[in-house]
């Protein structure tokens, strides 16, 4: 016996729209690499390897082998690795592989994830609408990604933004949202408050075209 | 040990009874590939290569952690095997380095042997970066490129459970696990031994050697223990380090009579080659090896190795060995034990050379000398003193089989513009020679010793004993670069003797008979090409020194002429081939007389050189070896010794207590000589299986 550790995952609630499974299985893995002794090397590398493809995935560079790859790894890792620990891990991860298998394909085929969690899939914009320019998201945001001024419509520059998610928490009128493939019209830069009208806030997200992939 | 049988790919083959399956496939020429297994640690199964299928069992199991068992039958290349190992090793190769070439362990890595045997590359998975391979520092000993590491734990285990170390650990910073000393201690500062197990058993370039430290000239058994491989007669030094360790004197002397016929003398003139090359030198300061000797030597009661030694029936032949000192009496001795009638013609009224006639007597009594010429004489060596030979045609009628010229480099040598005959300078040979036999001239008030090598302070320091107000050293040298021994030069300046570092000797001024003074001149710096000695000279930096006596320390030569009757090189020395015989069918020549002045314990190496030679030339075997003393399995386990790195040089001991701590230093290095080899899967032993027939 090379290590007895033991570890209770958390589990995961598939009815929690503000999860995702494959944000949750990442933070799976990363727990069990952490945690791993370091000893035997399925424990200590395989897990941190499959963290590290699922992680691939959940910024949206998932390639279309990493389903197959993800799961020969965490079966041997079920089967072959002596730590509890590890093996739980695998085992949670791989049967959610299989259950939710249109999820993870939608993450690698098509960069969506359908509740918005796994941060490569999605942008932060402030609702020109409901912003009044207050300024508190522009101080909270760590990686000054947020533009405007008093009384101006602040705007998010999605380039440099890390999604923290800071704004979203402590913008008062509950301004900042997220948009996945579907990107709403917001103006380019910071833009007097009352300056969009009604008109446009209805152009949102239905003038841009369909897009169908497969 | 009971046998077992059992079937491995369809091959039958026996085992030990309690072994595990991979070192019994391993034994029986089948190769399963491992990586974190050592012959020599206890299996843990970590790495997973060296799965298996068991009939009968349901999971793959590590065969290093499965028993053998009568009837078992294993499949070691199944398509479940494969791909659990293939990915294990993809796995460790995801956070490993890929350049290869750039590595020291390039071509004689087992990660990359593995590799070549799977035929796995980088390919399918992630690289992984690691962050903690920085902490862990290398040292003067040990060079470590831990982003090499993969963990397999070897050097842990070694070091815990092989060695009772435990100076290494897997540790952890940042949620990552990395092998670093037990909170991350400087080596020096751990418990670390510096045995070099972890460096032997790495499988990888993570833990090595730092370059420089081993010749590469030898091979690897001998110049991992450096001491033994640059002494000249390759004397087992750890093994009697470890017995005079223990007190036991008796056996450690029988070691070093092995290889040695003057191990007293030695303890208190030898040049100590060992010492500048011990491993201990880049830690802090080298083991006193030659005081070790001399305190087993000396506080040897029983001998019992004068039990043990191999004397073989006489031959019927006969050996003269012209000159008795180190080099003629050790190869007469050894000549003597193989069968031989010896007669050693030595031409001074006491043999022993150099030791009796060069060496002053403050450094080594005769008593001790002579001593050691009666052992090696009561082996039945006949030797004649007083018996100058000038010409082999001395010796033809008398019916040697062979001749030995061991006359070693008795006579001065200056630099040629220097061979005046002054009534007061002389040859520093010359000069020791009177000085021992007490018929030494008139010095004077104030005495130059021109050289500053370990002869030259034996003048200087004869000369300051004999109370001479004002004694000089002239060297080329800058005091750092000196030749002398350190504890030389600093009892020389304890002494009150005067060293002139740098200098060189521009003119003499004499009147005809007599040296006057010497006008010498600073030097920034010297070289030795073809055409001679060449200086960098400081100009205007001539001062004169007067002087009553000016003693040249510049060199020794042979005293050969060609009326010797052998065929000469460099004017003096005697022509040998690699067999040491001279043109001469019969003659050879050991010692000074054939390379030129160098050390005593060279020239005992030359002498034993010289026996093999000639007994292999009168149709003998050549084997001279003794084992005086049995060897004993040495304990790996060395354990922890407190603050072991900074432990400081003993010089000299005055009691036991000194001298077992001096001995407690020593690194053992021979120690790691007997941790097991990895075979690589290329190795001819897996060429073909040993099977057994029904």
């Amino acid at each position: 016996m090379i290590c007895d550790k033991k570890l209770e995952f958390p589990k995961w609630d598939e009815s929690d729209l503000n999860s995702c499974v494959v944000d949750y299985c990442v933070h799976i893995m990363d727990t069990a690499r952490r945690e791993s002794c370091g000893k035997s090397v399925l424990c200590r590398e395989g897990t941190w390897q499959a963290y590290e493809i699922i992680k691939y995935i959940a910024k949206g560079n998932g390639r279309s082998d990493d389903i197959e790859l993800l799961q020969e790894l965490l079966e041997q890792i079920k089967r072959h690795e002596s730590c509890e620990m590890a093996r739980d891990a695998a085992s949670i991860c791989l049967e959610l592989i299989v259950k939710h298998e249109d999820e993870w394909s939608k993450h690698i085929r098509r960069k969506i994830c359908s509740n918005m969690i796994c941060k490569g899939m999605y942008t932060l914009y402030i609702d020109p609408q409901l912003c009044d320019g207050c300024g508190l998201c522009l101080n909270s945001c760590p990686s000054n990604s947020i533009a405007g001024g008093e009384q101006m419509i602040h705007v998010i520059d999605t380039e440099l933004c890390n999604k923290t998610l800071a704004c979203v928490h402590v913008c008062p009128k509950g301004a900042i949202k997220k948009a996945g493939a579907v990107k709403p019209r917001i103006p380019k830069e910071p833009i007097p408050v009352g300056n969009v009208g009604e008109s446009s806030d209805e152009q949102i997200g239905k003038t841009t075209r369909r897009r169908r992939r497969k | 040990m009971k046998k077992i049988r059992l079937k491995i790919d369809g091959y039958n083959i026996e085992a030990i009874e309690g072994q595990n399956l991979l070192q019994a496939a391993l034994d029986a020429g089948i190769y399963i590939p491992h990586l974190c297994y050592h012959p020599d640690l206890t299996p843990s199964g970590s790495c997973k290569l060296c799965a298996v299928e068991v009939e009968g069992q349901s999971d793959i199991v590590q065969s290093c952690e499965t028993i053998v068992e009568e009837g078992m039958v294993v499949s070691t290349k199944t398509e479940e095997v494969n791909k659990l190992r293939m990915l294990s090793l993809e796995l460790m190769l995801a956070s490993h380095p890929k350049d290869c070439t750039s590595c020291d362990k390039y071509l004689n890595c087992e990660l990359q042997a593995l590799m070549q045997y799977m035929g796995v590359s980088h390919s399918r998975l992630r690289d992984i970066e690691k962050e903690n391979t920085r902490i862990a520092v290398s040292d003067n000993l040990i060079k470590k490129e831990m982003q090499r590491c993969i963990q397999c734990g070897r050097c842990v285990k070694v070091c815990e459970e092989y060695r009772g170390v435990k100076a290494l650990s897997i540790n952890k910073k940042n949620d990552e696990t990395y092998i670093n000393t037990i909170g991350d201690k400087l080596m020096i500062d751990s418990d670390c031994r510096f045995c070099g197990a972890c460096v032997e058993v790495c499988p990888t370039g993570a833990i090595q050697d730092m370059k420089g430290i081993f010749s590469k000239d030898s091979p690897k058994n001998m110049a991992l223990v450096p001491c033994k491989n640059d002494c000249p007669a390759h004397t087992d030094i750890p093994e009697y380090i470890r017995l005079t360790k223990e007190g036991r004197y008796s056996d450690a002397v029988s070691v070093i009579r092995e290889k040695l016929t003057f191990p007293h003398s030695l303890g208190y003139i030898c040049t100590h080659v060992c010492e500048s090359s011990c491993k201990r030198t880049y830690l802090n300061e080298p083991i006193s090896i030659r005081e070790i000797k001399k305190f087993a030597v000396e506080n040897d009661k029983e001998e019992t190795w004068k039990t043990k030694v191999k004397r073989s029936k006489s031959n019927g032949k006969k050996v003269a060995v012209i000159g008795g000192g180190p080099s003629g009496m050790t190869a007469a001795y050894y000549l003597v034990k193989k069968g031989y009638e010896v007669d050693v013609y030595e031409r001074q009224t006491l043999a022993g050379g150099m030791l009796s006639y060069g060496i002053p007597k403050y450094r080594l009594s005769q008593k001790i000398v002579d001593n050691e010429i009666n052992i090696l004489k009561e082996e039945g060596i006949n030797i004649h003193l007083n018996s100058n030979i000038s010409s082999l045609d001395e010796l033809k009628d008398k019916g040697y089989d062979a001749q030995l010229i061991a006359l070693g480099a008795c006579n001065g040598k200056r630099p040629p513009v220097y061979n005046k005959k002054w009534l007061n300078a002389v040859d520093a040979v010359d000069f020791c020679r009177m000085a021992n036999e007490g018929k030494l001239i008139e010095l004077g008030d104030t005495v130059t010793v021109y050289g500053g090598g370990n002869v030259g302070f034996d003048c200087a320091r004869t000369a300051k004993m004999m109370g001479v107000k004002t004694v000089r050293v002239v060297c080329l040298e800058s005091r750092e670069a000196m030749l002398a021994d350190k504890e030389e030069i600093t009892a020389a300046l304890e002494e009150g003797i005067e060293i002139l570092n740098s200098k060189s000797m521009l003119t003499i001024e004499d009147d005809e008979e007599k040296i006057n003074s010497l006008t010498l001149i600073d030097i920034k710096g010297f070289s030795f090409s073809n055409k001679g000695l060449e200086l960098d000279v400081v100009d205007g930096s001539e001062t004169v020194l007067n002087t009553d006596m000016l003693i040249f320390a510049t060199g020794q030569q042979p005293g050969l002429s060609d009326d010797f009757g052998i065929e000469l090189v460099k004017g003096s020395f005697a022509k040998v081939d690699d067999k040491m015989k001279t043109n001469i069918d019969g003659i050879f020549a050991c010692g000074d007389v054939s390379y030129g002045t160098k050390s005593v314990v060279q020239a005992i190496a030359s002498g034993r050189d010289a026996a093999i030679n000639i007994d292999l030339y009168l149709g003998g075997d050549g084997d001279i070896s003794d084992i005086l003393y049995e060897r004993q399995k040495k304990n790996p386990n060395i354990g922890v010794k407190e603050n072991f790195a900074k432990l400081n040089r003993i010089e000299t001991f005055h009691n036991k207590c000194e001298a077992l701590e001096e001995t407690d230093r020593c690194l053992q290095c021979d120690l790691r000589l007997d941790i097991q080899k990895v075979k690589y899967w290329v190795d001819p032993h897996y060429k073909k299986v040993k099977e057994v027939t029904e």
